[in-house]
């Protein structure tokens, strides 16, 4: 069952990668603002995690985990909205982000189920590779195709503190096994 | 409980650790103290003879420098470059500059016997120090 939610995640974000029909979209044609839209679905739904993380976990580690989770996504997400205000733009809704909602609906209803150690296993595991996933997805095919320089900056900001929670997540999965 | 200040209040806490140090360091006058550009790391902000703000920036999830030589009466000055909000606390918790967001910055006054090792305690990979050495 968790391998099965993990691989149906990284499978959506390889569907994405490779147009199959004709109507078929791919995350590399995605443009700026529907890219920006993602990124800031994405962050969402690392804070969902952590709030239902604070609601659920007593391990002071998954906990402070939980709370720079939230602290960070937000700080990232203002820079977003601010940046759009200052370019007089909206993000784009797109297949792509609907399909990691969709995604982190089947994880927060298995996590919903959890408690206790088991709980902070699978949030640890799943914060791991969440953070993989969008990583791969933001610098090998958003960071590379998006046309705005200052949209750009704000992506690579963005993976530079994403990477850093991949290894804090790392370090997580570590303290609850 | 050692004083933190942020942004704004620095200037009035260099000027009161001044003041203390020429109160209390009776250096005798006529001794020459080196001069010839030895000392080391970030550059202080102000001369040798008088007490130094040592700036250390938070930028890419690291403290930069990550180790530096303070004397007693200095201050240490963080700037958060970075987008997350980052802290600089003591590894034992004695002291704490709490969250320091985008552009904001909190100074700590350099006591004799402080705790050195510090990290950020939202991201503890984050760790740093600082070599405090003894007043000239």
């Amino acid at each position: 069952m968790m391998k099965t939610t993990a691989v149906l995640f990284a499978a959506g974000i390889a569907f994405a990668l490779t147009p199959v029909t004709a109507t078929a979209q791919s995350a590399a044609d995605l443009n700026d603002l529907e890219m920006a839209h993602v990124a800031y679905t994405a962050d969402n739904i690392d804070i969902r995690y952590a709030h239902l993380a604070l609601a659920i976990s007593d391990n002071p580690t998954v906990r402070a985990f939980a709370e720079t989770m939230i602290r960070d996504h937000t700080a990232v997400n203002e820079q977003a909205l601010a940046l759009l205000a200052e370019l007089d733009v909206q993000a784009q809704d797109n297949f792509l982000s609907q399909q990691l909602l969709e995604n982190a609906e089947v994880i927060i209803d298995e996590l919903s189920g959890l408690r206790g150690a088991a709980f902070d296993r699978r949030y640890a595991e799943n914060e791991l590779a969440y953070h993989q996933a969008v990583n791969a997805l933001v610098g090998e095919t958003f960071i590379p195709n998006i046309e705005n320089a200052q949209v750009r900056a704000l992506f690579e900001a963005g993976l530079n503190i994403f990477q850093a929670h991949e290894g804090h997540a790392a370090m997580m999965v570590e303290s609850v096994n | 409980m050692v004083r933190i200040t942020r942004r704004g209040f620095a200037s009035r806490i260099a000027t009161g650790a001044m003041a203390a140090f020429a109160a209390s360091a009776a250096l005798p006058m006529g001794v020459a103290r080196p001069h010839d550009g030895a000392h080391v790391d970030d550059g202080p902000t102000v001369s040798a003879d008088g007490p130094a703000d040592h700036l250390v920036e938070i930028t890419g999830f690291a403290f930069q420098p990550d180790r530096l030589q303070v004397r007693p009466g200095d201050t240490i000055t963080w700037v958060n470059r970075d987008i997350a909000p980052h802290t600089a606390t003591a590894d034992d918790g004695s002291w704490d500059t709490g969250a320091i967001r985008t552009d904001e910055s909190a100074t700590v006054p350099v006591t004799p016997e402080m705790a050195a090792t510090y990290y950020c305690r939202f991201h503890p990979m984050m760790t740093a120090q600082f070599d405090i050495v003894a007043v000239r």
